[in-house]
């Protein structure tokens, strides 16, 4: 620490900079939770069907995502492309990436969603002659939403942190733009001391903001 | 393996796989434990009704659990030329999965002391025990029970988290994946390669969490 | 040996303890009776500071208790309390329960711990379930391993917070023997309880208390045939 003097200046003079890779991060993550809350409820379906070609894939599925690094599924998909000559954008990659690990966590989510409603709404939705796409949708969604909505909230932070590893395959968001002002300004530390609280802002902001709607959400009784 | 692949794969490349996964290791297992004996701390501290140790353990936790672990490395790893520390890539990776563990783990401390119920504490005060060692002899057995099937999902969570290490080019397994592709563009195999040795490390634990589980269910 | 003088306890708006004193003399038996939520256990555990009392003074043995932690400690470790919901460690046997505040307590060497940890659960009946685990114990048989973990601690008073109370009715008399036992070597010994029966046959003396006041007091004779307060005599009329 001898000698060291702090300086945030020439950080916050790029501010701006730091912002624009803030909304990559936050567009990305919102993709990311669209298709893969697509895939977990397919997943999730699966999961539970009574049927082996399904719920076998389905489980290795998870069980594979699950217990391998996100980044070595970023990587494995990004040189893969490369490798056999498809060309996709790097954002492309990342977002592919993304959703694939998070649809293995959404899988899980949704089914215990489901798995949480009273096999009695099952058998009444059935005997009322709903089909089962019906008794998806009118009868079992709206409720499982409920039970979901918590950890669906949760994993959208983490999806909103676990983005950042797209910087590794030179997606330009939050976390590669503070890559490049710490070159710059050659102020690492303050650069990602300042790039940290963003996150953290943008999470607690976020996650306040989910608070919020699912009181509004939900304010019928359950 | 096709011929090609044996081509460009060797029997060294097989060795450094092996090095990478013990490094893996290695990170992990020393992260978590250095971690955990920093979450004893802030985990109590937590738990205390003084709130001046309960509301800086508990932004310390948020921060932590609300920020990327790739800024974590990155503080980690050029904060410690700041402090005037000279140390290897090895001790940035560890003192980061160190910190980020803590706060992790902290959480799963708290619960578990706070599982342990007021007449549990009651009937050891009523013997004459002081806070010491009621922790110590009556709520800390107790709450280790449960703690461990979350200590092992963290367990887990950190080797596939440790895999960010790679960034600051320490060997370890995912690195050893980039350096291989770099050398052979086998892309798929390779990292097909280092997540079936991930999924080797983590597969077992999580299993052995889940049966840890149900038996702490069963035992009541 | 146990004096209280005056003392008020609040929770919140709740004063749950009102101006209450109260002398216990050596190798006394004094039983509390009165409705629920009149404040007797809550006077139990402030004779052992597992709640501080906001006003008045108690004095245990000649120590005054008070926010003086060694003073808490030293009192503690002289008074026993047992209580209704058992409170055993469930990760220890029956045993290691008994065994684990002479040791860490009072540091003594683990092979006279346990000898005396033995001759302890004997008392109380228990020679043979010294290896079983609380799970594996019935309620009363858990009450009186709590019993004996209390008096290894070789207390000079033992509080007694309504320990029948959880215990299927059978049960009831296998722990209020133990108790009778302990009454006659001499112990002084405070009771909550709603056991009538055990209150004629071993108390020196019987409290009522309601609202957080005690309202009369006299011998089990006394309080039971002849009430002076008309408040007794309701509470009496709907218990016996």
């Amino acid at each position: 620490m001898y000698g060291y003097v702090f300086q945030f200046r020439p950080v916050f003079q790029e501010l701006p900079l730091l912002l624009s890779g803030a909304l990559v991060t936050i567009h990305i993550s919102i993709l990311t939770l669209f298709f893969s809350f697509i895939v977990g409820t397919m997943g999730a379906l699966c999961r539970i069907s009574r049927f082996r070609w399904l719920n076998g894939p389905a489980k290795w599925y998870v069980e594979f995502i699950r217990n391998t690094p996100l980044l070595v599924q970023l990587f494995f998909i990004y040189f893969g492309f490369s490798q056999i000559n498809i060309e996709v954008s790097n954002y492309m990659a990342g977002l592919i990436g993304l959703v694939v690990n998070n649809g293995a966590y959404l899988t899980e989510i949704v089914r215990a969603g489901i798995e949480a409603i009273h096999k009695g709404q099952f058998e009444a939705g059935i005997s009322l002659g709903l089909s089962f796409p019906q008794l998806m949708r009118y009868v079992v969604f709206p409720q499982a939403f409920r039970v979901i909505y918590p950890p669906l909230c949760n994993q959208f932070i983490g999806i909103i942190l676990w983005s950042s590893l797209v910087s590794t395959i030179a997606v330009e968001d939050l976390a590669l733009r503070g890559k490049e002002l710490a070159s710059t300004t050659f102020r690492s530390f303050e650069t990602y001391a300042v790039v940290t609280l963003v996150y953290v802002v943008m999470t607690l902001t976020i996650s306040g903001i989910l608070k919020v709607l699912g009181q509004r959400f939900f304010r019928r009784p359950a | 393996m096709p011929q090609y692949v044996q081509d460009r794969l060797n029997l060294y490349d097989a060795v450094l796989f092996l090095q990478g996964l013990g490094n893996t290791v290695a990170l992990c297992l020393l992260g978590l434990g250095l971690g955990t004996l920093i979450a004893l701390f802030v985990g109590l501290a937590r738990a205390s009704h003084f709130r001046w140790l309960a509301w800086p353990a508990g932004l310390y936790i948020e921060i932590i659990r609300d920020s990327p672990l790739l800024m974590q490395l990155y503080l980690v790893f050029f904060a410690l030329p700041l402090l005037g520390l000279q140390v290897p890539i090895f001790a940035a990776g560890v003192a980061t999965l160190m910190v980020n563990s803590s706060a992790f783990m902290a959480e799963i401390v708290r619960a578990g002391i706070q599982s342990v119920g007021k007449d549990q504490w009651d009937a050891a005060r009523g013997l004459g025990m002081g806070y010491p060692q009621v922790m110590r002899w009556v709520v800390m057995p107790q709450a280790f029970r449960v703690m461990v099937p979350p200590g092992v999902g963290l367990l887990i969570g950190l080797i596939k988290d440790s895999s960010v290490i790679s960034v600051i080019s320490y060997l370890e397994l995912t690195r050893v994946g980039q350096i291989l592709t770099e050398k052979t563009f086998l892309s798929f195999q390779v990292f097909g390669i280092v997540a079936a040795l991930y999924f080797v490390l983590c597969y077992p634990l999580s299993r052995l969490a889940l049966v840890v589980e149900r038996r702490l269910k069963v035992g009541g | 040996m146990v004096r209280v003088k005056n003392i008020h306890k609040y929770f919140g708006p709740l004063h749950v303890l009102n101006d209450v004193s109260l002398d216990v003399s050596k190798g006394e038996v004094v039983v509390i009776i009165g409705p629920s939520g009149s404040g007797k256990s809550t006077l139990l555990r402030c004779l052992n500071y597992l709640e501080p009392v906001q006003a008045g003074e108690i004095w245990i043995d000649g120590i005054r208790l008070d926010h003086h932690k060694t003073n808490i400690r030293a009192v503690r470790a002289e008074v026993g309390i047992v209580f209704q919901s058992f409170n055993l460690f469930p990760h220890l046997t029956a045993i290691r329960n008994v065994m684990l505040a002479p040791r860490v307590v009072r540091k003594r060497p683990v092979a006279e711990v346990r000898q005396e940890a033995l001759a302890m659960l004997t008392k109380v009946g228990l020679q043979d379930k010294i290896d079983a685990y609380p799970s594996q114990l019935s309620g009363g048989q858990q009450q009186r391993v709590a019993i004996a973990r209390a008096l290894a601690m070789q207390p000079k008073l033992m509080l007694f917070d309504e320990v029948t109370s959880a215990l299927d009715p059978e049960l009831v008399r296998e722990v209020l023997d133990v108790m009778k036992q302990l009454a006659r070597d001499g112990m002084t010994m405070i009771v909550v309880t709603h056991e009538m029966g055990f209150a004629q046959e071993v108390a020196d003396r019987v409290i009522f208390m309601d609202e957080g006041r005690i309202v009369e007091e006299g011998t089990a004779a006394e309080l039971f045939d002849r009430p002076r307060s008309q408040r007794t005599r309701e509470f009496l009329g709907k218990i016996l």
